[in-house]
């Protein structure tokens, strides 16, 4: 006992040393688990609460360039307006709401928090829960896709940017079938890499990357960026695009959360017809 | 002693607040990536209890990780710096020593060797750093130029921060 004591005397700091390293490694492993609101709940409304105070003084700045924007994109969908359109051929007027059902809504956010330096980037948005933001909603600007909700508290969410080594998104080049995965592969915010689009497919630089209908994140053809180079890897017969984003990463203000609502009938589909894959 | 307790409790909120809401929002560069609130842990007094110490820079690099949502890679980084202070406080101590109750000052120490002591805590500390927020060595060099550059840039404004902060406190003395 008396030896054990001593032992512990010793070797106190190193001891100290690796409870303190164990702490903050399981906090990392958490943290990439998804589970770090639900553990730092409070702590994180503290924090995204001054994250909001700083960014609402910063937005002042900015002003000018987001009013831009929101009048161009409210221009674009008054466009779309039945009532501001021609009818181009007299036959029935559809009815909307027997015809069409909505599957998509739109959750308005701004960004609080943003980092486009690190290796893994997250956004940090003003919307929650209480909003109606759920995890895996994907999350858009008025130019296009940047993120994907990845954790949500009460009035917070903090999501997944296109610039996070996890980011995979399926992506297509505008109006071609061929699709790839669109991932973050380089140090800098504005290329983003497209792997596994046959060698065939035609691509020239300047060409529009959008999202599929292959997943329930994001409504199909919304854009992600411009074609800026590409090469081909001959081993594999594929070609690699680089991709520049559409939305600069570094400048998002506004944003918003895209909700899919038949969204639990599908996943509910795909898991059953996925069932006893594992054994 | 009341009196630098509350020196040091500013000086810390001043650290994060710089890191947090200055440094961290310029989004410089992937490869200048200053961590400038370790210049808290850098600036302790040289006698800080052993077990004070590592308990101080892991709710330093905690408070970081709760704003960035960064897990514990902060709190990590600062405690393995910070459990290697000691070594690297001895080895540029001044020639005569450090006396007891000695806070760090630049005149004491010597420009030359607080950029020493400095520019070793920041190494270790942005090393664990980079490499504990990729966690591999696939990219190893990669990875190592990203903490030589922005350790550098670290090192530059901490010295600046350092030469400013010790001609205050030797000044009111």
């Amino acid at each position: 006992m008396q030896n054990f004591g001593d032992f512990l005397r010793k070797y106190s700091r190193i001891i100290l040393l690796l409870i303190l390293l164990g702490i903050s490694f399981v906090l990392i492993y958490f943290n990439n688990n998804y589970q770090r609101v639900v553990l730092f709940g409070a702590a994180n409304t503290v924090a995204g609460s001054v994250n909001e105070k700083i960014t609402e003084t910063e937005d002042y700045l900015h002003l000018r360039e987001q009013n831009q924007l929101l009048a161009e994109e409210n221009a674009r969908l008054r466009a779309r307006l039945l009532a501001d359109q021609q009818k181009v051929f007299s036959g029935t007027r559809p009815a909307v709401d027997t015809i069409y059902k909505q599957t998509y809504s739109y959750i308005p956010g701004k960004v609080i928090n943003n980092s486009v330096d690190k290796a893994n980037n997250y956004i940090t948005i003003n919307i929650g829960t209480k909003h109606g933001v759920r995890k895996d909603m994907g999350i858009i600007t008025p130019l296009g896709a940047v993120g994907v909700v990845k954790t949500v508290s009460e009035n917070f969410a903090v999501c997944l940017s296109l610039l996070h080594r996890k980011m995979n998104l399926n992506a297509r080049l505008k109006g071609k079938k061929e699709f790839g995965s669109l991932t973050w592969k380089s140090t800098r915010p504005d290329k983003l890499t497209l792997d596994f689009i046959p060698t065939y497919t035609e691509v020239k630089i300047g060409d529009t990357v959008e999202t599929t209908s292959y997943s329930s994140i994001f409504p199909e053809g919304i854009p992600i960026g411009t074609v800026s180079g590409f090469k081909v890897d001959s081993d594999e017969g594929y070609l690699t695009l680089d991709i520049k984003p559409m939305q600069s990463l570094t400048t998002i203000s506004y944003v918003y959360a895209v909700d899919y609502i038949p969204k639990k009938e599908q996943e509910a589909l795909e898991a059953e017809a996925r069932k006893g894959d594992v054994e | 002693m009341g009196s630098s307790v509350i020196k040091y409790a500013i000086w810390w909120i001043i650290c994060l607040v710089v890191q947090l809401f200055f440094l961290n929002k310029l989004n410089i560069d992937y490869f200048i990536n200053p961590q400038f609130y370790i210049f808290f842990l850098i600036l302790l007094p040289v006698f800080t209890e052993r077990h004070v110490i590592l308990l101080l820079a892991f709710a330093t690099g905690l408070a970081i990780d709760m704003f960035e949502a960064s897990g514990g890679i902060h709190a990590a980084a600062c405690v393995i710096a910070t459990f290697f202070r000691g070594p690297i406080l001895r080895a540029f101590a001044p020639r005569e020593g450090y006396g007891k109750d000695d806070f760090l000052t630049i005149e004491k120490f010597g420009l030359g060797n607080f950029i020493l002591y400095a520019g070793f805590f920041i190494l270790i500390h942005h090393w664990a750093l980079f490499f504990i927020e990729v966690f591999s060595f696939k990219n190893f060099f990669f990875t190592l130029l990203r903490t030589i550059s922005s350790g550098f840039v670290t090192l530059l404004l901490i010295t600046i921060a350092a030469m400013g902060f010790f001609a205050k406190s030797s000044g009111s003395k």
